[in-house]
This record gives C-alpha cells, sequence and structure tokens, in this order.
C-alpha cells in the first residue's frame, strides 16, 4: 500500500506526519520554509494513534510531530525514531469552552462544573481511553479532584475538532481543548484556564524516522527551531519558550 | 348482454370496435395474432383505459368516457382467464381458487365451490402449488379461480394456446361444460379457427383492431369472401345438425340437416342431440353428373350461388343444397366443366368432423 | 483468552440492540422508500433517488455531523424532539441506532427494490380482476413475494449497524454503557499501543455475530423461496 505512496514523494521532498492540532500553524512554518529551501515539506495530519500506526507498519514517514508521550515512547523502544530534534519546548494548555451566548462566571471552575452537572448536560472531552487530548483532560480533572463527579457526565470524542463542534452547536454545555483550537474561533468562549500545573506537561516532540533525507530533515528542524516559527506557534496559542 | 363501443390508439395498432354479445352465450372473437384481441379484453376488464369507450353489461355502465365514468377492475366483476393462466406462486391451488371469493358481491347467483371443484376435476390438486401442475391443470384451476368470483362475465384470453394437442382435447369439455353448469356469458378469443367452431355460438371476425364481421358461427363460416380472415386452409363449412339414428353394424351416424342427412363415422350418440359439423372445402368434390357407383356416403344436389374468382390456382364455390356448402377445386376444373352461378351441381362430401358434441339448449 | 469483562459484554450487548433498533427503523422506511422508487415515476424522481443514495456515498463522519447539526438538540428537528417529547438523541443509544439506521437506509431499500422490480406485474393484474384492491394485492400478493428480497434487506442493514462507527462516533461520542459500540470500542483498543490483543477479541466477537446473522438469513430465504414451490 505504501509502495504507491513512496513513488509519489520526490526526491527532494519530506513527508512528516503530524497530530491535528498542529495543522494551522505548521502549514506556515512549511510555507516560508519551502521558499528559502529546495526540500519541500508535505503533512499528514491525523490522530497520534493512527500516525505511529502507520509508521509502525512501514509509512515512509520522514518526521513524526506529537504530544502523545506514550506513542513517542513506543516508537522509541522499537527504534523506529530517533531523538527529538526541536530545541526549545513547545507545549499547550488546556481550555474550557463554551458555546459564545453561554452564561458562565469565568474562572470560577467548581462553580462552572456544579452548573454543568446540575444542568443534566454532558462535558465534551477527547476520550481518554486513547486521544492525547482526553487523556491531558483526564489528568487534569483528577489533580483538581473533579473527575468522580464528572466520570459519568462526560461525551468522549475522538478528537478537538469534534469536541468544538458540540460546542459550537451547545450540545454539550462545555468541553476542554486545548488552547490553541480555540484560536479564531468565535462560536465559543473560554471560561476557565487550567494551570499548567494540573497535568503533565503537554509538550510536542518531533523526532525524525530511521529513514534517509536526513539532510532534508535537519533544514526542517532548523527551520522549526527558528525565531520566526517560534512567533507563529505563539500566534497559534501554543506556548514555547 | 354485453354492450361494448371503444377506440383506442395502440403504438402500432388502433381500435376501433363495437359490439354486443348476448346472455349466456359463448362468443368468440377471432382473428389472427396482433390483429387486437386481447387489447380488447383488456379494456373491457378494466386493465387499460380506452381513449374513448363505453361499456354496458346487464344495464350497469361500467365505462362512459364522455360522463367520466369509469369502474375500477376490482369492482367490475368480470373474471378473466389469461393465456398464461397466472396463477399466484406462493399459494396453493384451494387458496388460488378462494383469493376471489371475499370480494364477491352477493347480488350476484352464487356458484359454490364444490361444484367448481366437481366440475373441473380439481379435487386431487387442492394441496399442491402452481410450480406442480401441468399447463392444463392450471388453466382448469386459473377457470375456476375466475368462476369463483361469480362473475358477470367470463374473459378467455387463448387459454389453450399454451396447451399441447392432447390436453387441448382434454379441456374442451370442461370449457363446454361451463355454459351448461353455471350458465354464464363468455367471451372467448382465440387465433384457432377449430377452437371456435368447436365452442362458440357467436364469432366475430377482428382484423387490424376493427370488426370484419359479426354473427352465428355457420353463418360467418359460410363466407366466402371472409376466407382471408377466417383461414383458408381450414375454410369450409360449419353444419348444425340432429342425430336420427346410429347403425350398429357400419358404425354410422345419421345426422338431419337442412340438406338432408350426413351419414359419419361416429361414436354412438343418442338420437336426438344436436352436435356441430364441420366440412373443410378442400374435401367437398362436384361432378356434373350423379357419379356411378363410388365410395363417397354423402352426396347432395344442389346449385351454385357464387364463385370466388381470384388469381389463385383454386377456386372456392358455394352451392345451396339447402344450406350453404362450400367447396373447393382447381381453377382449370371449374373451367373444364364451366361451371357458373347457377349451375347444377352434385357435391361429394369426403370427410365430416363432428366438433360439438353438445349444442347447448 | 476468548473470555470478555464486563465493559465488552456490556459493548456486544449494546451494538445488537443498536442494530436491532436500527433495523427497525430502516424496514418501514426502506419499504415504503423502495416501493416509490420501483414503481412510481414523477418529477424529482432522481433528486429523490439521489437523497436516498446519499449515506452508502458520503463519508460517514460527515454524515453524522449532518446528524448532529439537524438532530441535536439546537437543531431545527432536535429543537422540536427536545421541546415538545423531552427526547434527546445526542449521546443515547437511541441516537446511535438513528446513525445506522441513516447509514445502513440505502442498503435496505435497494434489496427490497430489487425485488419489487422482478414481481410479475401480471399477477397483479389478476389480482385486480379477481377483485383485490391495492391494500390486498400490496399484503397478499406482493409482500410474500418480496419477502427473500426484505430478509436480504434486513441482513445487510443489521450488518452494516453493526460494523457502523464513523458517523456513530461523531453524532452521540463514545458513552460507556450508552454509545460504546463495538466498532467504536476497537477503535479505543486499537489506538492504544499494546491494546491488539483486546482489540482482536472483540474483532472475533464482531465475526461471529455477522456469521449467524449471514446464516439465519440464507437459511430464512431459501425457506421462503421453498414456499413458491412444492
Amino acid at each position: 500500500m505504501f509502495y504507491f505512496v513512496t513513488n509519489k514523494i520526490k526526491a527532494n521532498e519530506i513527508l512528516i506526519f503530524a497530530a491535528s492540532s498542529l495543522s494551522l500553524p505548521l502549514k506556515e512554518i512549511a510555507q516560508f520554509h519551502d521558499k528559502s529551501f529546495e526540500s519541500k515539506v508535505r503533512f499528514s495530519f491525523a490522530s497520534s494513534s493512527t500516525l505511529a500506526r502507520q509508521i509502525v507498519r512501514g509509512a515512509p514517514a520522514h518526521l513524526y510531530f506529537s504530544a502523545n508521550r506514550k506513542w513517542v515512547d513506543f516508537l522509541l523502544k522499537e527504534n523506529l525514531v530517533g531523538q527529538s530534534c526541536n530545541k526549545s519546548l513547545l507545549s499547550n494548555e488546556l481550555a474550557l469552552i463554551t458555546w459564545r451566548n453561554n452564561i458562565f462566571k469565568v474562572n470560577d471552575l467548581r462553580e462552572i462544573i456544579n452548573k454543568v452537572i446540575s444542568s443534566g448536560g454532558r462535558l465534551a472531552v477527547g476520550d481518554s481511553s486513547h486521544v492525547p487530548l482526553g487523556i491531558y483532560s483526564k489528568q487534569a480533572l483528577i489533580n483538581l479532584r473533579l473527575w468522580t463527579k464528572l466520570k459519568r457526565k462526560t461525551a468522549p470524542l475522538p478528537n478537538a475538532r469534534s469536541v468544538l463542534a458540540f460546542i459550537e452547536r451547545n450540545e454539550a454545555i462545555a468541553g476542554i481543548v486545548y488552547k490553541s483550537d480555540t484560536h479564531l474561533n468565535e462560536k465559543i468562549k473560554i471560561i476557565y484556564n487550567f494551570p499548567a500545573t494540573s497535568h503533565k506537561k503537554i509538550t510536542y516532540f518531533a523526532v525524525p524516522t530511521r529513514s534517509a533525507r536526513t539532510k532534508e530533515v535537519l533544514e526542517f528542524c532548523n527551520t522549526l527551531n527558528s525565531i520566526k516559527a517560534k512567533n507563529i506557534f505563539k500566534q497559534h496559542g501554543f506556548l514555547i519558550d | 348482454m354485453l354492450k361494448v363501443s371503444i377506440k383506442h390508439e395502440f403504438a402500432s395498432l388502433s381500435i376501433d370496435i363495437q359490439f354486443e354479445a348476448e346472455q349466456n352465450c359463448i362468443t368468440a372473437l377471432f382473428g389472427k395474432s396482433g390483429s387486437g384481441k386481447t387489447s380488447i379484453l383488456n379494456m373491457i376488464s378494466g386493465l387499460v383505459k380506452p381513449d374513448y369507450g363505453y361499456i354496458e353489461i346487464n344495464n350497469t355502465i361500467i365505462l362512459d368516457t364522455n360522463n367520466n365514468i369509469f369502474t375500477s377492475p376490482q369492482k367490475r366483476n368480470i373474471g378473466y382467464i389469461f393465456q398464461d393462466s397466472r396463477l399466484f406462486p406462493h399459494l396453493n391451488v384451494l387458496s388460488n381458487l378462494k383469493y376471489g371469493m371475499s370480494a364477491v358481491n352477493l347480488n350476484h347467483p352464487i356458484i359454490q365451490i364444490d361444484k367448481v371443484i366437481n366440475t373441473l376435476e380439481l379435487e386431487n390438486l387442492l394441496n399442491r402449488k402452481p410450480s406442480n401442475l401441468s399447463g392444463g391443470e392450471k388453466q382448469r384451476v386459473a377457470i375456476g379461480r375466475a368462476l369463483l368470483t361469480c362473475p358477470r362475465i367470463l374473459l378467455m384470453d387463448e387459454p389453450l394456446a399454451s396447451i399441447d394437442a392432447q390436453m387441448r382435447a382434454e379441456i374442451f369439455p370442461f370449457i363446454e361444460g361451463l355454459q351448461n353448469e353455471f350458465k354464464i356469458t363468455i367471451l372467448y378469443v382465440s387465433h384457432s379457427i377449430e377452437e371456435v367452431i368447436r365452442l362458440a355460438d357467436k364469432m366475430l371476425l377482428i382484423s387490424g383492431g376493427q370488426k370484419q364481421a359479426e354473427g352465428r358461427v355457420e353463418d360467418i363460416m359460410s363466407r366466402i369472401d371472409l376466407y382471408p380472415f377466417t383461414g383458408r386452409f381450414d375454410a369450409g363449412s360449419v353444419i348444425s345438425a340432429t342425430v336420427t339414428g346410429f347403425d350398429e353394424h357400419f358404425e354410422l351416424l345419421s345426422l338431419s340437416f337442412e340438406g338432408g342427412v350426413l351419414l359419419v363415422n361416429g361414436p354412438k350418440l343418442d338420437d336426438g342431440r344436436k352436435v356441430r359439423t364441420h366440412i373443410r372445402a378442400r374435401d367437398v368434390s362436384l361432378s356434373l353428373n350423379m357419379p356411378p357407383k363410388n365410395s363417397i356416403l354423402n352426396i347432395f344436389k344442389g346449385k351454385i350461388i357464387e364463385i370466388n374468382s381470384n388469381s389463385t390456382p383454386q377456386v372456392d364455390i358455394k352451392i345451396d343444397i339447402g344450406i350453404p356448402l362450400i367447396a373447393r377445386i382447381t381453377r382449370k376444373s371449374c373451367d373444364d366443366m364451366n361451371l357458373k352461378i347457377g349451375t347444377r351441381v352434385f357435391t361429394m362430401v369426403k370427410a365430416v368432423a363432428i366438433n360439438r358434441r353438445n349444442i347447448g339448449a | 483468552m476468548l473470555s470478555l469483562n464486563n465493559l465488552e459484554i456490556e459493548a456486544i450487548e449494546l451494538s445488537i440492540k443498536v442494530a436491532l433498533n436500527s433495523v427497525l427503523f430502516t424496514l418501514p422506511l426502506g419499504l415504503i422508500a423502495a416501493w416509490i422508487l420501483a414503481r412510481k415515476r414523477f418529477y424529482g424522481y432522481a433528486l429523490f433517488n439521489g437523497i436516498v443514495h446519499l449515506p452508502l456515498v458520503l463519508p460517514p463522519v460527515v454524515v453524522g455531523f449532518f446528524l448532529l447539526t439537524l438532530l441535536g438538540r439546537n437543531g431545527p428537528i432536535g429543537n422540536i424532539l427536545k421541546n415538545v417529547f423531552d427526547i434527546t438523541l445526542v449521546f443515547s443509544w437511541q441516537g446511535a441506532a438513528i446513525a445506522s439506521a441513516v447509514m445502513s437506509f440505502p442498503l435496505m431499500v435497494r434489496a427490497i427494490k430489487i425485488s419489487i422490480e422482478s414481481i410479475d406485474l401480471k399477477l397483479e393484474d389478476a389480482a385486480r380482476t379477481l377483485g383485490a384492491s391495492p391494500i390486498k394485492i400490496f399484503y397478499s400478493i406482493s409482500l410474500p413475494l418480496i419477502f427473500p428480497g426484505i430478509i436480504s434487506g434486513v441482513l445487510l442493514s443489521f450488518a452494516r449497524s453493526l460494523g457502523e462507527f464513523g458517523a456513530t462516533i461523531t453524532f452521540v461520542s463514545n458513552i460507556p454503557g450508552e454509545t460504546n459500540t463495538l466498532p467504536l470500542s476497537i477503535y479505543s483498543f486499537i489506538q492504544t499501543p499494546g491494546g491488539e490483543a483486546d482489540a482482536l477479541r472483540l474483532v472475533t466477537f464482531s465475526i461471529i455475530i455477522a456469521m449467524i446473522a449471514l446464516v439465519s438469513s440464507e437459511y430464512l430465504t431459501s425457506k421462503a423461496k421453498k414456499n413458491f414451490e412444492g
């Protein structure tokens, strides 16, 4: 199956498998990268688990860029990837969001959660069994001692896009997404920012695979570490030092 | 009494026909394939709505396009026996028979199911599915099924066409029996003149969607001008006769008719029985003089009243022997014998077929 | 190895419940749609035909989002359901059943339509001459004759519902006990490193259930067909 994909990738192109949450900033970065370098960048955005499994099965990706620690470790263990090449810490935060017309007391988490429960609605989250967003959300709720209350009131969804869809339609009264996902979305608003300490750091790792094109991969890594790229990430709501 | 007047344009045929069918009679619609007979039945049954039409059964109007009257087929109470029987494959014979019984209008005389089963000899078939029946058996069931709706009229569309000759001979008595047992009006479509001669009282000649002739079977068959329609091969006279005796020794039936007596090899029938005979023109020869001792039993004197002269090698001649009799001879013989209208001749009948053993009262 | 924990048994029961209910939805509506498509011709026929078959060609996730928009509690229809009947479809197994019903609808329609088209119309003409009204013709002639097609449609529908994933997860999410059908559970396992064994167990059960459905449908169809012989 991947035979056909390989043929389509030209000699100086690299294929990057990246988490969906990174799609907007990465596309912008790739644009200015392509102008300066001969090597061109192509992307495949999907859930971290799907991409990792594809790499296991021999997908011709050159870089795996994800915040899913479990899968990165797995790939490292299988010796399919090398150490990460992004030098600065790229991380994300969690935000509690709701439909723009809903009235909530901002930043009072307990109050908000009580309202969610008493209204009989559900909290839209990523599926904590396998979606990174869900895993981090669960961690945050556990640390804030809200998980027991909310365990049976969540709507586990496969990705951030689905969570946003539910919130935009006010189908779920509140939901948890990455801060970067709220960027430029006018149908929703943030009512609470989860403290960074409430969950394991949501850090993104760009790990090169054991494939050829090391020169081109290195070039892109350098681009990733440039100031211009850092600014782009910041603009999209990511945290970068 | 059935009154029909319909006009309809099909893609390949225009129908324009008016006729009446008498009660308790079998009226045949006879014509070649494609002449429109089946379409006429479909319009009488209501399965097809004609462009223009008026149909009345026993003073009830079931179709009048001028006044927007159209009774749906399911309300017309007209039984229809199709060429392909159309028994319901998922029901057994008994269920097929009973299918239309619940819709029976109690104002009509009821036809009893036991009588139908007896008359059509269906007792041993009741539990079978249609796929296990022969063609003849299927048609008998189809007839029974239609009868049990107590119809005012029975339409039969070439019911014997897809049945082999032997089975056809078996079923004829059943259809004849319908007349006697159930006193029902039947419209019978066929392209076989034999069937018509055997079964029908009246016939309509249909060609190109139009009625070419109409009348008693005997009269129509004696018209030489209609032979192109009725079929040249079997053309001949149809004569009704009465049994007046049976010669045991020679096994000869005496049949008395307006022209004399016919002596026919036949099974013994009771005196007084009315039968219908068919004398094919090709089986009749002519002689100007009384032939000396010869082997032909049936010789009748008569006068020529019509000669069909067209340019075929054979000539059809109508002779009045008390009733019309048709003979077919070669044109040469006709010339040699100088036959003309008015010539007195002797007609020699070589073969007589008894078609219908039982002409109803 | 093949023993299941409670969560997995729950997933199996839920899948069967959802699939059966989905068939309950699609059967009457599918029968009507199949009849219309097989027998009627009207202005807009092509459009109607296209809409019926849409779930067959659209990505399931797209259908899921569409259902969310339409049947969510703020959607045009979901609104009425909530305010008048107090029915919420999102987050419920009924919603999962609707998602499955929509996705499998074209399969039900096609199977039944084909067998309606194979009815010899002459039989219906004969029934008419025997005094049968259109309704009587339908239940005494047409319905028995299309029964094998209905069985086939039900099976296809059921099997499709058992495997329904994209529209379900998008419309009703993956709520344990309510909407975590077999496909959703299998997906969760596959997405976790080391979850292959668990996934395989559930896959095996999915196959077993589907095989049972297949075999019984073959048996029922041939029995129904035998009704026309012997």
